[in-house]
């Protein structure tokens, strides 16, 4: 079975997906980053899983530790400052990334895929300096709100028949 | 009086969201991280509204509206559906459950306001005197 969807198309999706949630929920601008290929400091790493009959796979959002401080104190104003645990920064990534997550399992199901999305699951970020992870990624989008650097990824791949 | 509201969301992120969202309300919010502990909260506060996930663990938003709908003292309470899901089967799933109202995330506050008082009087919080 061929993949679902083209990278082209997934990049599509990502582009339209990203801003989106960044704009209605944080009332942030992003813009698309080039890819310096250099890793995220600290990162934060959240992966929602999206299984629908034919197919499965991955929505990643990797976004620095201080980005993710950032996120949380203008989606929370001074409640923000609850953040001082790594589990909850890690819960407002993963919180956004389930939000990209369901946008693009909209998008996805409008071109005939209906998919189930799985609750977040937070990565522990890597040690300082080292790479992201090397996955098979079709798609991996970089983004720029202010002063953080950010990045998501959409991997789908067919099911084994 | 305070209206009862309870935010039942795995995210911790979203329930403090909802409760800066109401603090300029008389609302007292009660939370519960999945649907299990939210059907308990329910049977103890009986609150006048429920904000719902759907994705969760232990017990998803769907199951734990189909237990409410089948108490006889929690049935009435209404509930609106707040979450990343929008596939058109459970939408379908969660209106034949009586479901007064389903909002898609990312979510405006405004919006999400307006919705609520619809369903209960959102009176603001009157100044502390001095």
């Amino acid at each position: 079975m061929i993949n679902p969807l083209s990278q082209q198309e997934l990049i599509q999706i990502a582009n339209r997906s990203v801003p989106e949630v960044w704009r209605t929920q944080l009332q942030k601008e992003i813009q698309p980053s080039p890819n310096l290929n250099l890793p995220l400091p600290s990162p934060r790493i959240a992966t929602v899983a999206w299984t629908c009959s034919n197919a499965s796979g991955e929505m990643v959002l990797t976004i620095p530790s201080a980005g993710a401080q950032l996120v949380a104190q203008t989606l929370l104003g001074t409640s923000g400052n609850y953040v001082s645990e790594d589990t909850d920064l890690d819960d407002v990534v993963g919180e956004l990334c389930n939000m990209i997550a369901g946008r693009v399992s909209t998008e996805l199901r409008n071109r005939g895929f209906t998919g189930t999305l799985h609750p977040p699951l937070p990565t522990r970020a890597l040690p300082s300096g080292t790479a992201n992870p090397s996955t098979p990624t079709v798609c991996l989008t970089h983004w720029t709100c202010g002063d953080y650097t950010f990045t998501f990824s959409i991997d789908i791949r067919p099911n084994a028949s | 009086m305070n209206q009862k509201i309870l935010s039942i969301d795995d995210s911790k992120t979203i329930r403090l969201l909802l409760a800066r969202m109401f603090r300029p309300f008389q609302v007292e919010l009660r939370e519960a991280g999945n649907g299990e502990e939210g059907l308990a909260q329910a049977k103890q506060v009986r609150p006048d509204l429920i904000i719902l996930d759907y994705n969760m663990p232990v017990m998803d938003g769907v199951t734990m509206l189909q237990h409410l709908r089948h108490d006889p003292q929690l049935k009435s309470i209404p509930v609106i559906m707040l979450t990343a899901e929008s596939n058109p089967k459970i939408i379908s799933t969660v209106a034949r459950l009586g479901v007064r109202d389903y909002i898609v995330k990312p979510f405006q506050e405004q919006p999400l306001i307006a919705k609520v008082s619809k369903i209960i009087p959102l009176q603001p919080q009157v100044p502390a005197s001095s």
